[in-house]
C-alpha cells in the first residue's frame, strides 16, 4: 500500500514537470504545474509535514499558480498559443541529462540512506514548528515578513499606471 | 520505505527547471522552471527533516522557501507585465535593452 501511494505521487510529479518542461503551449505548462504542486504537497504530507503540504497547497496551488495562469492570459496571444513556449539551444540537454545519470546511478549505488520510514511515529510537528519559529528562526521570519511587505509594494510600484498630474 | 525515491524525484525535478531556464525562450516559461527548482530543493528539506526524525529545522526551511518563492514569482509576474506593456512580447530574445 505504501509503495503504490508513492509511487503514484512519484507518477504525477515528474508526469507533470515533464508536460511543464516539454510541451509547447503555455497554458498546457501552466496548468500542468498544478500536478506537480499537488504531488510535491502530497509527498510532504507523507513525509509528516502536514502543515507545510496544506502551505503549498495554499500558496503554489492557489496563489501562485493563479497568477501565473493570468499572466500567461494577459501576455500571451490566443491565436498563437500552441506555439507560445517554443525551446532553443537544445544543446544544453546533452550536460543535463549526463547530470541526472550520475546523480541518479549515485543515489542508487551508494546506499547511504537507508533507515526506514515506516517504523517512525507520526506526530504532528506543527506545534515544534510554531515555537521554532519564535525562538531560534526569529530573526529569518522577521525578515522574511519584511521581504513580502518589499515584494507587494514593489510588484505595485513596477505595475501601476503613471497618473498624469495636471498642471 | 526509504527517503531514496524523494530524493531522486527531487533530483528530476531540479534537472527539469534547469532543463526550462536553460531552452525557453518565453520569460513566463522561464519562471515555471524556477519553480520546479525551488520546489526540488524544499523536498530535500522536508525528507531530510523526515530521515532525522527529530530535526523540524528542515520544515522551517521549506517554509521560508515558500515565501520567498511568493514573492519572487510576484515581483517577476510584475516585471513581466511591464515588459509586455512596452515591447509587446515577453520573448527574451526580444528584450535586448534596460531603457526602452
Amino acid at each position: 500500500m505504501e509503495t503504490f501511494i508513492v509511487s503514484v505521487i512519484f507518477i504525477v510529479t515528474v508526469g507533470s514537470a515533464c508536460i511543464v518542461a516539454f510541451s509547447n503551449n503555455l497554458v498546457y505548462s501552466a496548468f500542468a504545474l498544478i500536478g506537480t504542486f499537488l504531488g510535491v504537497a502530497g509527498t510532504f504530507i507523507y513525509l509528516n509535514a502536514t502543515f507545510l503540504g496544506l502551505v503549498q497547497l495554499v500558496v503554489y496551488a492557489g496563489g501562485i499558480l493563479v497568477l501565473i495562469i493570468f499572466a500567461v492570459m494577459l501576455t500571451s496571444k490566443i491565436n498563437e498559443s500552441s506555439r507560445s513556449n517554443p525551446g532553443a539551444n537544445y544543446k544544453a540537454v546533452v550536460p543535463l541529462v549526463l547530470l541526472l545519470v550520475l546523480l541518479v546511478g549515485r543515489i542508487l549505488t551508494r546506499d547511504v540512506w537507508t533507515k526506514d520510514l515506516s517504523g517512525m511515529a507520526h506526530e504532528p510537528t506543527i506545534t515544534a514548528l510554531g515555537n521554532l519559529l519564535l525562538t531560534d528562526y526569529l530573526l529569518p521570519f522577521e525578515l522574511v515578513s519584511v521581504v513580502l511587505l518589499a515584494a507587494m509594494i514593489g510588484a505595485a510600484v513596477i505595475s501601476r499606471r503613471k497618473v498624469k498630474t495636471q498642471e | 520505505m526509504t527517503i531514496t525515491p524523494f530524493i531522486i524525484m527531487a533530483v528530476i525535478l531540479f534537472c527539469l527547471g534547469i532543463y526550462i531556464v536553460c531552452t525557453r525562450v518565453n520569460a513566463i516559461g522561464f519562471l515555471l522552471g524556477i519553480e520546479l527548482i525551488l520546489n526540488a530543493a524544499s523536498v530535500n528539506f522536508v525528507a531530510f527533516a523526515r530521515y532525522h526524525e527529530n530535526e523540524i529545522g528542515g520544515q522551517v526551511f521549506t517554509l521560508f522557501i515558500i515565501a520567498l518563492a511568493a514573492c519572487e514569482s510576484v515581483i517577476a509576474l510584475a516585471i513581466v507585465l511591464g515588459v509586455y506593456k512596452n515591447y509587446k512580447s515577453i520573448n527574451t530574445t526580444n528584450i535586448s535593452s534596460m531603457k526602452h
